[in-house]
């Protein structure tokens, strides 16, 4: 650290001028000014700048001087600090200081489709970009004492509600109302949460994510046609806001990834609020973000886990997200990720420091601290000419400490806001901690002060000594001495202590009733004396002789406890993460029974796999390369790794956008959830490779991501490398609202014949919407150029994929009728229906499916559950096969997503088919209908090496996953699991333990609550959670 | 007659084959019950699974009537032609006891979406005296599904509630619910309060947390057991009037009936051992019991027997072993709990003819075979308390049985070729095979 010293001699006078007043004064005007002096600091300019035995002066709210001693003129206020800190306040970016919640909208039973917001607004009333913080800007005196206690002096607020939340406002924590507002719009505000609004849609987390891509392209499409379109005050408002620095509050890591996404697409930059557990996807931010993080210092309390069984819910995740969580701030600076720090979200405001100290401990550095409160916020904001430091001309904003902040037991005394003093701790505040014999009318007891140096707490400790007395009520007499036995009980009572500077009142109550006393504090024996008033009314002289002071916590500050952080990451953070991430090598599998499902079906060969590939297959191999793994498959077969056709796992926050009879825009792949133990489940049961898909609840639903299950790595490294494009349509009693309920009554369509109809509509639009953008681009080249571009539709842009066969569609479907009807449907307009899912009625119309040429993917077995598929039959997947259908057996559930082996084998129970026939059908076919059996699918030499290799006929309810390879990488090993289960137990009990070690030091502590996994089918549909 | 001698006998007195079985069996009226059993017929050369955890690798299984008159090893086993009117030769084939299915719903709900064709869940907390026997529909389009993959007897049981209601047993050919109860009224459902709160709803469950009214839960079932006990141990000339509702709970206190009580975790499982004991409740069954594997030893010493959950579940807790659900059958088993297998959940009704495969999961994680049998076949019998009619091959028990082409636990091989309530041979068709040979048939294929 440098330390500045500057021997200046300033004229102080020279920047004071004529006070504009706009006030009006009642009775002679105050103008008087005088320079308020803080002499004998040392003074941290800010992170990194120290000047010692300092001086600071400010006039009015400004700083005028910093810098060493110097001389000064008169009509000064001294505070002399000496051994005090003084800092630049705390710049608070994430606050709704000062602004009323806003109130829940009354619910209505029925779906609300259009907004509720009267006026030239944006049609949905999650994006109110047009409201201001500063309009109901109301200042809160208890709020602000509370942040002025965790050091805050400045605060940017705004209302916290909603997907676009307006304008916050810059503001300073005083009481002068003339002094508080800085700037009146400083910044714009951002979520994925769309808070209040009552509005259907968006539903999910992909809904908000479209809605929000949506809103950028309309803004941009009507700054470039102002003149041609109607006004929009919201998108107004949106220009005006240009240039503003933009916060992103995410609830969770993955969602700064998802804004990020957002942010690239139309050239913005997101300040991210996060919550905590950044460090769990460092390398990926790190990668990806180039604006500051703003986080949370709200360390987790531990859990109550005594209970072993209580325990359980405990997950590994939390648990290790509790011991990691301080090292979140340490980790992000390692890595070089610039973050600023917020006091919110902490419960008790005087943790924060507690919670500052312990990041220290962990490694953050201290002057990074300090200006991750300072200097970095107000550099977001753009407000470091006037903020973020200690220098001339800055904002008087700045905190007195007893000591260096970092200090335990370093006490914040004033917090100073724009030139004005607010005591948080006085000076004078005398500990009076420690143990004294009281002695009032010659009775001595001993009296204990505990508590804070603020807010002491006394306790009366003394003997009372009795006769013993039987059970029988008789005294016990001594048979020696004749005389009664005396026994000796500890008494315990609380006295109440209270102090103002050097006067102590103490009283407590005994038996005989209350003793009340007042007196002085003895400043150098630390002895009280005075007069008291006692339960008889008598008057007594008192007397407190301290015989030794409050221990000072002798605790010294851990040392940094780096090992934490290097030793225990694992991929994903919870069960079955991996301590690093399994690499790719030559794998030799030898001696098993192999299922090529090329021509041949099976064989007995030898299978080696090199650079993820399948590399060769033959009778015998030698390996030279010592690098490669050698597994002895005798007696057990190896197949290629199962594709789930239809898999909602590994989603974030709803499967459904099922708002809109149309939501083409939403992506699964910008929700995909890589923390989900279901990708492990199903590793474990020789899944490779899903097409997560978005629900049923729209005759248009979602795009699909195609993922291969690479456990541990980052959602989007998990995606299909060039995978074609594919969509969910849907049909039937999910899109018609049959099951919703009595209220789900109006959202066109509430029949079949109304899902025609919307179908019609929706690609007859799309067309139109082709020939829009076609027109303009041959306009657009011509010389005299004046077209002007459509608007961009990403709903429309969808569709047009999909007649341009650039996207493919997976349709829910069951009944025979309206599987004839979409079929009609995508013939007129030019498209085919890629697959038709669930199809439990494919075998009524197999022909006519062969002739449009798509495929099914069906269940083994299931109906009964509604009354669309009373009709199912379980030899539905043999007759389609028959027929030449290509035929897939699918899951949609997470827990037969692992035994698709079985599901598959019921085709030979239902219908007869061969054992390769039905395992193709988790195999070979579902890659067809995924468009993948170039490189997935079969055993073929060059294709991906996504192999799953089984103890007993892979079709046998015997069999058990012995491996998943996926790209040549194992990702589930049967043995290495069971180890991992032991790893994981010993991991669990050793960070419980240290739990308890905490909660024994008197740590408070949370309820037990459990992280359960979520389960998706195509009929999820959720908003609570969003 | 020495073995050789018996075995050139039965080639040429086999009057019929397997195939020839179902041919007959298309005879009668579609979807009709079969009708009474009056002859003599003898299965022989089949694997027995016995139910016992005994197997007879070539079986002579004679019938006559509704009974088991003979079970023996057919290679030591001399019989006159003449003596049955009709002998069935199922060489490599396998003969099992009918599977039974507790805790199921069938014939209670149709469709699990259409409101008025589910009759599972009556209003009210403590319903001892609602009983499923009368709602359990005989003519339900999905027990015959079930039928033809060797489930021919369930358990029909109510849900909801804390008190569900009073469960039946009815085997799956009759022509009404009188003809169809194996036992009536076998027992009271009391769900356990949970001891960990779910929230979010089934789609999307939320975080799960420590039941905060675990205990004042348990409190409201002790107080209705109190009263329930009180009005039991009164004299019956001291009763003033007939209280329907504590009625049902009768049997329970007298130790005619099982209490079976639906619980899944460790804590919830204590409880309700104490309970037993507390309220001297003769016989316990726990239904679920994820988590009684921990508490086996107390379990045994409590003689209480568990119906275990669905085996094809997912685990509990992200941290479970990933197979736990398919391993608690070998758990159990190896701790000598004696055990059944369930299948309530999602898709209960349609599923239940899944139930054989549970069981071969559990062999595929360890369970022996002919004890992943017994789960379905004896032990079950034993819990529900019908063991002296059903649940293993054995002379004098109701030719309740059936024969598969394969092994019947596993999906690749079950093939249902004969099955026999009481002795009556019963029609394997129904209406999904029906739509299969109409659309074959439509389409031209073979």
């Amino acid at each position: 650290m440098k330390i500045i010293l500057t021997f200046k001699l300033i004229a102080l006078f020279v920047l004071s001028t004529v006070a504009q007043n706009h006030f009006n004064t009642n009775g002679v005007h105050s103008k008087n000014v005088p320079h308020i002096v803080f002499t004998n600091a040392t003074i941290h300019i800010d992170g990194d700048n120290i000047i010692n035995n300092g001086m600071l002066i400010i006039k009015d709210n400004k700083i005028v001087y910093v810098g060493a001693k110097t001389k000064i003129s008169d009509n000064i206020i001294e505070h002399d600090l000496k051994g005090k800190h003084i800092y630049p306040s705390f710049i608070e970016l994430n606050s709704d200081f000062g602004i009323t919640k806003p109130k829940d909208k009354p619910r209505s039973n029925s779906p609300q489709y259009n907004s509720s917001k009267k006026g030239a607004y944006y049609w949905n009333e999650a994006i109110k970009t047009e409201e201001n913080a500063i309009d109901q800007y109301l200042f809160d005196d208890k709020e602000a004492e509370k942040l002025r206690k965790s050091g805050v002096g400045v605060i940017v607020s705004n209302s916290q509600d909603g997907i676009s939340r307006g304008t916050g406002t810059l503001t300073a924590l005083t009481d002068k109302e003339h002094n508080q507002i800085i700037e009146g719009k400083i910044s714009s505000h951002f979520s994925f949460q769309k808070g209040n609004s009552r509005q259907a849609y968006p539903s999910s987390l992909m809904g908000s994510i479209a809605l929000l891509r949506q809103y950028y392209y309309d803004l941009e499409y009507y700054k470039n046609n102002k003149t041609a379109v109607k006004t929009n005050l919201t998108l107004d408002a949106a220009l005006e806001q240009t240039e503003f620095p933009k916060f992103f509050t995410v609830r969770d890591k993955l969602s700064i990834l998802r804004a990020e996404k957002v942010a690239k697409e139309f050239n913005l930059k997101f300040h991210y609020i996060g919550n905590g557990d950044e460090y769990q996807e460092i390398k990926t931010l790190k990668e990806n973000i180039e604006s500051t993080l703003i986080i949370p210092l709200n360390f987790p309390k531990p859990f109550d886990v005594e209970d072993p069984f209580d325990a359980k819910y405990v997950s590994l995740a939390d648990l290790k997200h509790w011991e990691m969580a301080p090292s979140n701030p340490y980790l992000l600076q390692k890595e070089g990720i610039q973050f600023a720090i917020s006091t919110q979200g902490i419960e008790k405001d005087e943790d924060f420091f507690k919670n500052l100290r312990l990041a220290v401990q962990r490694g953050l550095s201290k002057s990074y601290a300090i200006n991750a409160l300072t200097k970095i916020p107000a550099q977001i904001i753009e407000k470091e000419s006037i903020l973020g430091s200690l220098e001339k001309d800055k904002l008087a904003n700045f905190i007195i400490t007893s000591d260096d902040i970092f200090n335990e037991g370093a006490l914040l005394h004033e917090n100073w806001v724009q030139g004005s003093q607010f005591i948080i701790n006085s000076y004078d505040v005398v500990d009076v901690r420690g143990t004294y014999n009281l002695n009032v009318n010659q009775i001595i007891r001993t009296l204990k002060v505990t508590g804070t140096p603020s807010k002491p707490k006394g306790s009366l400790e003394y003997n009372i000594v009795t006769d013993s007395v039987s059970a029988s009520g008789d005294l016990v007499i001594d048979k020696v001495t004749g005389k009664p036995i005396k026994t000796t009980k500890e008494k315990k009572v609380d006295a109440k202590i209270n102090v103002s500077k050097d006067f102590i009142n103490v009283s407590y109550e005994l038996a005989e009733g209350s003793y009340r006393l007042s007196g002085n504090i003895n400043f150098d024996s630390g002895s009280w004396d005075g007069k008291g008033q006692m339960p008889s009314g008598e008057w007594t002289d008192w007397t407190a002789i301290r015989k030794e002071k409050n221990k000072t916590d002798a605790k010294k500050s851990e040392t940094v406890n780096d090992t934490i952080v290097s030793t225990k990451f694992n991929y994903p953070m919870m069960a079955y993460g991996w301590d690093s991430l399994p690499v790719q090598r030559p794998i030799l599998i030898k001696n098993a029974t192999v299922w090529t499902l090329e021509g041949e079906g099976k064989m007995q060969a030898d299978v080696l796999v090199r650079n993820g590939k399948i590399a060769s297959i033959a009778k015998i191999l030698d390996v030279v390369d010592k690098t490669t793994l050698v597994i002895d498959g005798k007696d057990m077969h190896l197949t290629p790794g199962i594709i789930d056709e239809h898999s909602h796992i590994a989603i974030s926050r709803g499967v459904n956008e099922g708002s809109h009879a149309i939501t083409a825009e939403v992506r699964i792949g910008d929700v995909l959830n890589n923390d989900d133990v279901n990708i492990y489940r199903q590793l474990a049961g020789g899944v490779t490779a899903v097409q997560l898909l978005h629900g049923s609840a729209n005759p248009v639903g979602g795009q699909s991501a195609l993922i291969k299950l690479r456990w541990g790595q980052t959602p989007e490294k998990m995606k299909i490398e060039g995978a074609d494009g594919f969509i969910k349509f849907a049909l039937g009693e999910n899109v018609k609202q049959s099951n919703w309920g009595d209220y789900n009554s109006i959202r066109f369509p509430q029949t079949r014949m109304g899902v025609e109809q919307v179908y019609y509509d929706a690609f007859i639009r799309a067309k139109e919407y082709e020939k829009a953008w076609q027109t303009f681009e041959i306009e657009s080249s011509k010389k005299k150029n004046n077209a002007i571009a459509p608007k961009k539709d990403i709903q429309m842009e969808t569709l047009v994929e999909i007649i341009n066969s650039k996207r493919f569609i997976s349709c829910h479907s069951y009944v025979q009728s309206e599987i004839n009807m979409l079929m009609h449907v995508a013939d007129s307009m030019g498209f085919k229906i890629n697959t038709f899912t669930h199809i439990l009625e494919g075998y009524k119309l197999a022909d006519k499916m062969k002739t449009h040429g798509a495929g099914g993917s069906t269940f083994s077995d299931w109906w009964a559950y509604k009354y669309e598929v009373n009709d199912a039959i379980p030899y539905n997947a043999s007759l389609m096969n028959q027929m030449d259908i290509v035929t897939a057996i699918n899951s949609d559930d997470a827990e037969m997503g692992r035994r698709l082996n079985q599901e598959a084998a019921k085709g030979m129970k239902y219908g007869g088919m061969s054992d390769v026939q039905a395992l193709k059908m988790v195999t070979l076919n579902p890659a067809k209908l995924l468009h993948l059996d170039d490189r997935m699918g079969s055993i073929k030499e060059g294709k991906d090496a996504d192999l799953v290799l089984w103890t007993a006929h892979p079709l046998s309810i015997y069999a058990k996953v012995q491996y998943t390879i996926i790209d040549g990488i194992i990702y589930y090993d049967q043995s290495r699991d069971l180890q991992m289960q032991k790893e994981m137990e010993t991991e669990r009990t050793r960070i419980i333990n240290k739990m308890i070690q905490e909660k024994n030091n008197g740590a408070p502590t949370q309820k037990v609550v459990g992280k359960k996994e979520r389960t998706h089918v195509c009929t999820s549909i959720d908003e609570d959670e969003l | 007659m020495n073995t050789i001698q018996n075995k050139t006998s039965l080639f040429s007195l086999v009057l019929m084959t397997a195939s020839l079985i179902l041919m007959t069996s298309s005879i009668f009226a579609q979807d009709a019950p079969a009708p009474e059993n009056s002859k003599k017929i003898l299965l022989i050369n089949a694997k027995a699974h016995i139910g016992t955890g005994k197997v007879i690798d070539k079986s002579a299984i004679g019938i006559e009537n509704d009974k088991i008159v003979l079970v023996k090893d057919a290679l030591a086993y001399t019989y006159k032609a003449t003596d049955y009117d009709t002998i069935i030769d199922l060489k490599g084939k396998h003969i099992y006891p009918g599977f039974i299915a507790p805790n199921t719903t069938l014939g209670l709900t149709e469709i699990e979406a259409v409101r008025a064709s589910v009759d599972e869940r009556e209003v009210g907390i403590f319903n001892p005296h609602v009983r499923s026997l009368i709602a359990y529909n005989t003519d339900s389009r999905v027990t015959p599904t079930v039928r033809t993959n060797g489930v021919l007897v369930g358990q029909i049981t109510p849900r909801g509630g804390i008190i569900s209601g009073t469960s039946s047993i009815v085997h799956f050919d009759a022509w009404n619910w009188e003809d169809a109860v194996y036992k009536e009224d076998d027992g009271v459902h009391l769900n356990w309060p949970n001891s960990i709160e779910k929230r979010g709803w089934w789609a999307e469950p939320g975080p799960t947390k420590k039941a905060e009214k675990y205990t004042e839960k348990i409190t409201e079932i002790e107080q209705f057991f109190d009263i329930a006990k009180a009005y039991h141990n009164q004299k019956p000339k001291d009763k003033e009037s007939i209280d329907v509702r504590l009625e049902g709970m009768k049997k329970i206190f007298s130790g005619e009936s099982n209490l079976y009580i639906h619980a899944s975790l460790y804590r919830e499982i204590n409880d309700l051992i104490n309970f037993k004991k507390k309220y001297n409740i003769a016989k316990v069954v726990i239904v679920g019991g994820y988590d009684s594997y921990l508490l086996a030893k107390k379990l045994n010493e409590n003689k209480i027997a568990v119906i275990l959950q669905r085996v094809h579940s997912l685990p509990e807790r992200p941290e479970d072993d990933v197979n736990l659900p398919y391993k608690l059958p070998k758990i159990l088993s190896d701790a000598q709990v004696l055990f059944c297998i369930e299948n309530s959940g999602d898709m209960e009704q349609m599923g239940t003819r899944n139930l054989p495969f549970y069981a071969g999961t559990a062999v595929a994680y360890g369970l022996d075979y002919e004890m992943a049998v017994a789960s379905l076949t004896l032990n079950a019998a034993k819990i529900l308390g019908i063991d002296h009619k059903l649940g293993s091959l054995e002379v004098g028990k109701d030719a309740t049985l059936f024969v598969s082409e394969g092994d019947a636990l596993d999906m690749m091989t079950n093939n249902v070729i004969m099955a026999m309530i009481q002795g009556r041979t019963l029609n394997l068709d129904n209406h999904q095979k029906r739509n299969y040979e109409k659309y074959k048939e439509k389409f031209g294929l073979e």
